[in-house]
């Protein structure tokens, strides 16, 4: 099966993304997301198509334990990518969350071992929706906020993403999608939106992050509408830690 | 022999490798792109993120008991309407055939597929709607 070309260890490749403070006129950099491709050469290569495959075979959490643990493990062994004050956003599916309960004492210690405080992790929660009002995702993100780690909403204001999970994941993060960053200088509408979350944000103790940055207009409008993260191809796209570093 | 080659690629579903290689090797000289998967889970994962000229599927893969590839048939008729497929199948029943045909495959091909057959079916899946 292909599943298991991903236990290989090409299989599963960790790719970097930076986000950036965007508060200061020169960018300071904040963090960076760990992504994943499939293995290479294979139909599962694209990220999309690695995920849908995991999530026909109901193999989240077996798949997310994997994706952590290369994305921490490389960034680990590589100084100088991530200092003592960067942070690392790891993306978890959420039934990885609700039904595998020691997948967060597994995170911590995998950060342990690499010598990552547990402030600088941040889960990021995809396909939250399913398990919306479910206790073992409560306990999770109770177990996730112990540990010392943050949370963030991925893809905010898409499908997965709704206005319930600001209830329900205490975020320490807004991912807003890339869907209201773009031409959002020519958009009154979607500036709308933006300033919007840019003043409920703060009421749950959160930042936003504006994804898919990809102008010099886009960048300017979402740093005066207030928004204080940004990532994109306007900065950098998702690299390999040779490349990154 | 068949002239016409779509410019969207074909997906061929097919858990043997050596039938599937066969037959994409086959494609590929009419001047077809074609993609292989080899399980049911790799197959839809496929057809949510891209879009395909037509989809020949196996209707049994891997060590299944029953005739799994009538479920990509049916996530095909639910969110690739689109889409066309040719059914290949080493035991091939009426009952079969008929379910595969209820779901939407346009033609049934029995394995080891005649390369007559192979045009007829892909003249089949590429035809211009009517």
């Amino acid at each position: 099966m292909l599943l298991d070309l991903l236990h290989r260890p090409a299989g599963l490749r960790p790719f970097y993304q930076p986000i950036f403070d965007i508060r200061a006129e020169h960018p300071q950099l904040h963090a960076v997301e760990c992504l994943t491709r499939g293995p290479q050469g294979t139909t599962i290569e694209s990220a999309p198509i690695l995920f849908e495959y995991v999530r026909q075979l109901g193999a989240e959490a077996r798949v997310d334990r994997l994706c952590v643990a290369r994305a921490l493990e490389a960034i680990g062994r590589t100084r100088g990518v991530v200092d003592g004050s960067t942070s690392v956003c790891l993306n978890v599916h959420g039934v990885t969350l609700a039904q595998d309960q020691d997948f967060v004492p597994f995170v911590a210690e995998l950060a342990r071992r690499q010598g990552f405080a547990p402030w600088q992790l941040t889960i990021e929660i995809l396909e939250f929706r399913n398990f919306a009002g479910d206790a073992r995702m409560a306990a999770a993100i109770d177990t996730l906020h112990e540990k010392g780690m943050r949370i963030a909403i991925d893809d905010l204001g898409q499908a997965e993403s709704n206005l319930r999970m600001l209830l329900e994941c205490h975020a320490d993060y807004f991912k807003l999608d890339h869907y209201f960053v773009r031409g959002i200088e020519s958009d009154p509408f979607r500036r709308s939106i933006v300033a919007a979350l840019v003043d409920l944000a703060p009421r749950f103790g959160a930042w936003i992050v504006a994804e898919g940055v990809e102008t010099p207009d886009e960048l300017a409008t979402v740093r005066r509408l207030g928004v204080c993260y940004a990532q994109g191809y306007l900065f950098a796209p998702p690299r390999s830690l040779e490349a990154a570093s | 022999m068949h002239s016409v080659a779509s410019s969207r690629p074909l997906l061929i579903v097919e858990d043997s490798r050596a039938v599937g290689l066969a037959l994409a090797l086959l494609l590929r000289l009419k001047g077809q792109e074609v993609e292989c998967a080899s399980e049911e889970a790799e197959a839809i994962a496929l057809l949510a993120h891209r879009r395909y000229a037509g989809v020949f599927v196996d209707l049994r893969l891997g060590e299944a008991e029953s005739p799994n590839g009538l479920r990509i048939l049916d996530y095909l008729q639910r969110n690739r309407p689109e889409t066309r497929a040719v059914v290949l199948t080493a035991f091939g029943t009426p009952l079969l055939a008929r379910e595969a045909s209820r779901l939407g495959a346009v033609a049934f091909l029995t394995k080891p597929v005649e390369d007559a057959d192979l045009d007829a079916a892909l003249d089949i899946l590429l035809a211009e709607e009517p």
